[in-house]
């Protein structure tokens, strides 16, 4: 097999210029898939993690027929107890850095002026220092120990109550037992949350402990944790899920991908875009190393022809035209995996950035991340296309007539 | 290895109406290790007849016999088999393969051989090419070597796989005279060493006391035979 191998590297060498033309597409092709995929590589994960840090965290636990209701019925909720006997398994967990829970509910937010539904989402103030990545807030403070009785209110909704920062209002919800609550409360903070506009039509932010006194309770709808790397996700997903079958306590453990579904289609629509320019050059290379081929099968016919003649077999003689043809595309990869790793070093010391995107003023940092895994997967794939765009060259020469060009110069 | 020719016909299709005759009708025998000319003008058929000896091209009608072996009558699979085993091939233009040296131009024929096939064949090319007397040049590339010494290295590579027929299409039509003299004896001397046939085709009619059987052909048939019965040392 060597021998063959050797003669198959030996015979890219004989039309170098050719050769190389060839070995120059298919870098070149895959610099630029190389950069695309770092770029979408360096959204995805910048992004991921803001989301995680900004609102998601890594993992959400739920009580197992969350999904199955309006989630901020207070059927399928988790229990104080059961909120307990988990935080007992994930204090002990140390990729585990952080965990709060939440709790969905609805009612009436109104005052002098006006009387509106709202959807609240209670929360701990402690969220502020741990799920900080971005602030929905858009006016005044977040929510805080100083101000127990202190909100946060959707800034449409507040422009409809004609409330402000400062201003007091009153809530109004269902409690667990079924009778009406009522608080009073103030408004410290508007919210402006862009990907969840709804939040900004009828969202309320209030403390758990403001919740409590309206449902009469200490329920909570999900647990979100902080972990120390997205690594770790597996591992402590499956710990936990462990715990909870251990302990019959009816929740579900989901991690970020299955809870931001929305981010995962964004995901899934840019590595589309990255498959559609995958193909276009792929068909390129393809059309570029068969006509390499071709032409280089074309100048060899009496070669073949007594290859053939002396006995050696088809398949060696396809053999060797597929690892000749893999062999170009082996060179050209391997520079090209060289290449963009340079490209991607040089791209990130330029510090370019992109135009803000609307409603925003900062200019978005441009940098490509490169990924060892998926690079080595393309270039398997570049080699692939390579292999097959030399079956068609290789199958027609052992379909030649043997005695073509046998006995010429 | 006996060959038997029986009635042996090709003609090409130039175009639809237009056939070419290139054998009309070829019926001779080769003893084994007979030592073989074909000899006749262009034209008369001697590359047709040795390519479908050679079992790379096919006759229109007609069969040849490898001893009792009906070779017209066997699938392409048995032909690649039979090429690699029973046959070696001299060409005039002595195609060597330039990516590979002197050495593994001449290993071509047996790559696939099993190792303990593989071992005495590449023995016997050691003793080839020692008595060949280009042992120096095993390494070299064809481009790196003289038409002589390429002949003789294609030469080794025919005889590596002990052959029982060698076919040889104007072995020295690209030789000067001397090295086809040389070239003549070391074929003659290796023939007789081997037991194996040589068909040679060649239109130089100096040569001829060369060999043990002379063909002529003309149009595509055979215009005579004749044997030099009293040529014993070559
Ligand atoms: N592929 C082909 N297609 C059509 N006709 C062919 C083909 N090959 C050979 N011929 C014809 O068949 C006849 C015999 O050709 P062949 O090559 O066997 O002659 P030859 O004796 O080897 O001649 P030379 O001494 O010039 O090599 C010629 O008339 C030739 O034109
Ligand atoms: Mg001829």
């Amino acid at each position: 097999m060597f021998r063959l191998g050797k003669l198959a590297f030996l015979n890219t060498l004989r039309n170098k210029r050719r050769s190389l033309l060839t070995v120059i597409i298919i870098v070149v092709s895959f610099i630029v898939l190389s950069i695309f995929q770092g770029y979408i590589n360096s959204q995805r994960i910048s992004w991921r993690e803001m989301l995680i840090h900004g609102e998601y965290g890594h993992l959400q636990v739920f009580h197992r027929d969350y999904f199955e209701d309006d989630n901020t019925a207070l059927e399928h909720v988790i229990t104080e107890d059961q909120f307990k006997t988990l935080a007992g398994v994930m204090d002990k967990i140390p990729e585990i850095g952080y965990y709060t829970g939440r709790l969905n509910l609805s009612g009436l937010i109104g005052n002098e002026y006006a009387s509106k539904i709202f959807i609240g989402s209670a929360r701990d103030v402690s969220e502020l220092a741990e799920l900080h990545y971005f602030s929905p807030v858009k006016d005044g403070q977040f929510l805080t120990e100083e101000r127990p009785d202190g909100i946060l209110v959707g800034y449409k909704l507040a422009e409809k109550l004609k409330a402000g920062v400062g201003d007091e209002v009153m809530l109004m919800a269902h409690s667990r037992l079924g009778s009406i609550e009522a608080i009073n409360a103030t408004v410290i903070g508007l919210l402006n949350t862009d990907s969840y506009s709804v939040f900004n039509e009828m969202g309320v932010y209030l403390r758990l402990e403001s919740a409590e006194e309206l449902i009469l309770g200490k329920l909570y709808h999900y647990i979100v944790i902080l972990l120390d790397s997205y690594d770790s996700i597996p591992r402590v997903k499956s710990l936990l899920e462990a715990e909870i079958g251990k302990s019959k306590l009816p929740l579900v453990v989901k991690d970020f991908a299955e809870v931001a579904t929305f981010f995962m289609q964004v995901v899934g629509m840019y590595e589309g875009y990255f498959l559609v320019a995958l193909v276009v050059l792929a068909v390129l290379i393809v059309f570029s190393l068969t006509n390499t081929i071709y032409m280089s099968i074309t100048d060899r016919t009496k070669e073949f022809s007594t290859m053939k003649t002396l006995g050696v077999r088809d398949k060696t003689v396809f053999a060797l035209i597929l690892l000749e043809g893999t062999f170009i595309a082996f060179f050209g990869v391997l520079l090209g995996l060289v290449l963009a790793y340079l490209s991607h070093l040089a791209l990130n010391s330029l510090q370019l950035t992109l135009p803000p995107p609307p409603g925003s003023s900062d200019r978005i940092p441009f940098y490509v991340l490169f990924d060892l895994f998926r690079n080595l997967k393309l270039a398997a794939v570049f080699i692939l296309v390579a292999a097959l765009a030399s079956v068609f060259p290789a199958y027609s020469v052992i379909k030649r007539n043997i005695m073509k060009g046998l006995h010429t110069q | 290895m006996k060959i038997k020719i029986e009635n042996l016909q090709k003609s090409y299709k130039l175009s639809r109406r237009v056939n070419q005759a290139a054998l009309r009708g070829i019926t001779v025998e080769i003893d084994q290790g007979e030592f073989c000319a074909v000899i006749g003008p262009s034209g008369s058929g001697k590359t047709t007849l040795l390519n479908i000896l050679g079992c790379i091209d096919q006759p229109t009608t007609g069969r040849v016999y490898f001893d009792d072996c009906e070779v017209t009558a066997l699938p392409e699979r048995e032909l690649v088999r039979i090429r690699q085993s029973l046959i070696g091939y001299i060409f005039q233009f002595f195609n060597l393969i330039p990516t590979l040296t002197a050495f593994e131009n001449a290993q071509l024929p047996f790559w696939y051989a099993k190792r303990e096939e593989r071992e005495r064949y590449v023995k016997n090319l050691d003793r080839l090419f020692a008595e060949i007397g280009i042992s120096e040049l095993k390494k070299r590339y064809p481009g790196q070597l003289s038409g002589g010494q390429q002949q003789r290295v294609a030469i080794a590579r025919a005889l590596a796989h002990f052959p029982k027929l060698v076919l040889a299409d104007e072995p020295t039509g690209n030789l000067d005279s001397h090295n086809t003299g040389e070239i003549m004896a070391l074929m003659k001397r290796e023939s007789k060493k081997l037991g194996a046939s040589f068909i040679v085709a060649t239109h130089d009619l100096s040569l001829l006391e060369h060999f043990d059987k002379v063909i002529a052909i003309k149009d595509g048939m055979v215009e005579r035979v004749t044997l030099n019965k009293n040529d014993e040392t070559g």
